[in-house]
């Protein structure tokens, strides 16, 4: 059982792999971070939406979405997780994501409103393996890290509760 | 569940997501929240808030979804708002089961705040503090007029220091600590006015004392020995010896604390007795600081100021012709009845007996003035009885107001 959830897993990971070859488009340096760039935005399915992709530069242009959708979260590794509604244990791919909170200022209390005001940044962290790419494709640094707009990928999303009034 | 004001800068879709090789994903939108905080203000200002504020994931996660992980704050060098201090912060996560919406991860967020109160100590509670020494001290000072104005003019203060802070004091359906502080500031002010306003009012009453009346003042002569018992500290029991230092040096009657005075010897003399007579008549009662002090209110202006009005009233009554000259020793000071001739009165037997029915006037006057005084001595002692009872629950209910708000 275990071995077949392994061999799932790793084609899992071969799969969604990005085979981005940078040394076989000819590109170095920046030419090569576009590239990746308008390939995920293709990858995507945000081409010509929220990035304009050049089509000479995408060879073998990708013009369609390859199977992501930003709405939907990428699921993480196979866990075991008890369930309340049906009482056993089931197999279920929730994605951890790490979550910061980077207070930069709080405004202060608001005794009247009975309100408390800050801001600061969130800093959330996850896996989505569907936008991995072979480094070994590429003749980037290994640690490189794109920039996309966050709205090109899934992107974790909370809501603000007050305790006391549930 | 309430859902506030939550801005975050990914809505203008202008934040960059991080994406490295092997599919790490590294998100950091800005955000500015509002959340409620159910605030404790009974203390207030210096009260010490803890705002708890929840972050959901917005997709269940059993099944498909996400799980909040490893939840960390950090918080900024220069994040301390202008009247708080940030004391603590922490954050803690649990999973939760929302019925009907699945199960969540919630990350609680607690951030523990605490008030500046230098504004509230400089504005409010020192200048409350000493107005109300001002009034207390001024139950200290003779004249009941002057006192009364001191204590009317505390009491406004107090009243336009509490308008003054009024604005920043927040609204909520109990009290909080500084209006509670004031409020008591101007009750204990308006009880010294009071208790002025009745010592000026016991210490000018002229009629007699009913038996009920003087069973209260005697009361309170016990009320008082029982306070300085009960509140046996050294500054009361100091005020009490100065309270008795001060009572035999204005006592009238020589050498009282050697003789002691009790109450019933307290005897006023009347005009024309002789004083060392009298002395020689008083028991040696227990020389208590609180009966000598009862007669230094009685002033010879008292006395005086009644001997000046008889003396005008038998003026008007009979005309003093040459009594020295006839032979009448100033002790009998005899005196003709307006219209009787003094040289026939010399000559005539009618004459002694006009003087005679003066003299029984004279005897009349005398008595009416000996009773006149002792009701407004014993007045007097009275309101000095009332007057020290007063100072003595002043100053214990202060101490106990002081170490109440502030302990």
């Amino acid at each position: 059982m275990i071995d077949v959830l392994l061999w799932l897993y790793l084609l899992h990971v071969a799969v969604a792999l990005l085979h981005i070859d940078c040394i076989a488009q000819g590109l170095k340096g920046q030419e090569c971070v576009r590239w990746i760039t308008s390939y995920l935005a293709a990858f995507t399915g945000n081409c010509g939406i929220t990035y304009s992709c050049d089509p000479k530069v995408l060879s073998p242009p990708v013009s369609v979405s390859q199977g992501y959708f930003p709405s939907q979260a990428p699921q993480d590794d196979v866990t075991f997780e008890y369930s309340y509604f049906t009482g056993v244990e089931v197999n279920v791919t929730s994605l951890k994501v790490t979550f910061e909170l980077d207070i930069y200022n709080i405004i202060g209390i608001d005794d009247l409103s009975g309100t408390i005001s800050y801001s600061g940044n969130f800093v959330f962290t996850w896996y989505d393996k569907n936008l991995a790419w072979n480094e070994s494709l590429t003749p980037l640094p290994i640690d490189l890290s794109l920039l996309i707009p966050s709205s090109w990928v899934w992107t974790p999303g909370e809501c603000i509760i007050e305790r006391s009034v549930e | 569940m309430k859902v506030l004001d939550h801005i975050s800068d990914d809505t203008s879709g202008n934040t960059k997501l991080a994406i490295y090789s092997s599919g790490y994903m590294f998100y950091s939108p800005l955000f500015k929240s509002t959340a409620a905080c159910m605030l404790e203000l009974k203390n207030f200002p210096f009260d010490t808030q803890t705002c708890t504020v929840e972050y959901l994931s917005a997709i269940e996660w059993v099944g498909t979804g996400i799980r909040f992980d490893k939840p960390t704050i950090y918080i900024g060098p220069r994040v301390n708002p202008i009247s708080w201090q940030v004391r603590d912060t922490s954050i803690t996560k649990e999973e939760r089961v929302f019925h009907g919406n699945g199960n969540k991860s919630v990350v609680i967020v607690t951030f523990t705040l605490r008030r500046y109160t230098s504004f509230y100590w400089v504005t409010a509670i020192i200048p409350c503090i000493l107005i109300v020494l001002v009034a207390t001290g001024s139950l200290w000072l003779k004249e009941y007029t002057t006192r009364l104005s001191i204590e009317v003019t505390a009491m406004l203060t107090v009243v336009a220091i509490v308008w003054s802070i009024s604005p920043s004091i927040p609204l909520c359906n109990e009290i909080v600590w500084i209006e509670s502080f004031c409020r008591t500031s101007i009750l204990i002010i308006t009880l010294i006015c009071l208790q002025s306003t009745l010592s000026s009012v016991i210490s000018t009453r002229t009629d007699r004392i009913s038996a009920s009346e003087k069973m209260l003042f005697d009361s309170l002569v016990t009320l008082n020995r029982y306070i300085i018992d009960i509140a046996s500290c050294a500054f009361l029991r100091r005020m009490s010896a100065k309270e008795q230092s001060t009572a035999s040096s204005r006592f009238s009657i020589k050498d009282t604390d050697k003789r002691g005075a009790s109450p019933d010897s307290r005897k006023m003399l009347p005009i024309g007795v002789d004083q060392e007579k009298v002395e020689d008549d008083d028991d040696d009662d227990a020389s208590e600081g609180l009966n000598a002090y009862d007669d230094i209110r009685v002033t010879d202006d008292d006395e005086a100021d009644i001997s000046l009005r008889l003396q005008s009233r038998a003026s008007s009554d009979f005309s003093i012709k040459d009594a020295d000259k006839r032979g009448a020793s100033p002790d009998s000071r005899k005196m003709l009845p307006i219209g009787v001739d003094q040289e026939k009165g010399e000559d005539d037997d009618d004459a002694s007996e006009g003087l005679n029915a003066y003299a029984a006037i004279r005897v009349t006057d005398d008595d009416e003035a000996d009773i006149l005084l002792q009701i407004r001595r014993e007045w007097k002692q009275y309101a000095c009885q009332f007057d020290f009872t007063c100072k003595l629950i002043t100053v214990v209910a202060l101490v106990a107001v002081y170490i109440t708000y502030f302990k």
